[in-house]
């Protein structure tokens, strides 16, 4: 599937709503909200809640998470916000904060 | 090491380990480094690393210099520890605290 990529340059600043994958290299603050695959690569920094289906995250976020499926903090991510999904994988050399809500 | 079950609080300064089977059930455990196989509930403060393997099922709070969860484990609760996030995210989430007790 085509995915909506938001560039190392790119600074977002409101609400993104899509069907696509998403993947962020830039910055987003506001809201980001998608059916598929989100995935914050290393580099991006995002202050938004972010909802998805899958969510793969390596890079700087702070905000709330929500997944329908599941949420992986990656080596190098660093994460404030409570993560919300029924699978949920911290790896060694992610940083984390917040709430781990897996009762979905 | 818990191989059995144990209902009270831990304080111990080396490694804990709570084998898959083991079962913990307390207010507090405290210990240099963290690794669960089994089931936990209670809060956790180590001073390095708290694990979670994929067998693992801890519903408590969880604070420590690194936290891993791997596939499979199931966690409900807080995550805590600390970090540094770049400027424009608001510092770090380090708060202000009096200096450590000396250790006996």
């Amino acid at each position: 599937m085509a995915s909506t990529v938001i560039g190392a340059g790119i600074i977002i600043e409101g609400e993104i709503t899509t069907d696509e994958d998403v993947v962020v290299l830039g910055t987003v603050r506001g809201k980001l909200s998608a059916k598929e695959a989100v995935t914050i690569q290393a580099g991006a920094t995002v202050e938004a809640d972010v909802a998805g289906g899958a969510l793969a995250v390596a890079g700087t976020l702070t905000g709330n998470i929500t997944a329908g499926d599941r949420v992986d903090l990656q080596a190098g991510a660093r994460v404030v916000g409570n993560v919300k999904a029924a699978r949920v994988t911290i790896a060694d050399g992610a940083q984390f904060k917040g709430n781990v809500d897996m009762d979905v | 090491m818990v191989e059995g079950q144990i209902e009270g609080d831990l304080t111990l300064r080396g490694h804990l380990t709570v084998a898959e089977g083991g079962s913990v059930s307390c207010d507090a455990v405290e210990a240099e480094s963290v690794t669960i196989a089994g089931s936990l509930q209670g809060e956790v403060v180590a001073n390095g690393a708290v694990q979670l393997a994929a067998s693992a099922r801890v519903r408590g709070n969880l604070k420590g210099s690194a936290v891993t969860i791997a596939e499979g484990a199931r966690f409900s609760g807080r995550l805590d520890c600390a970090f540094e996030l770049p400027q424009e995210l608001g510092g770090s989430t380090r708060e202000a605290r009096p200096p450590a007790p000396a250790r006996r």
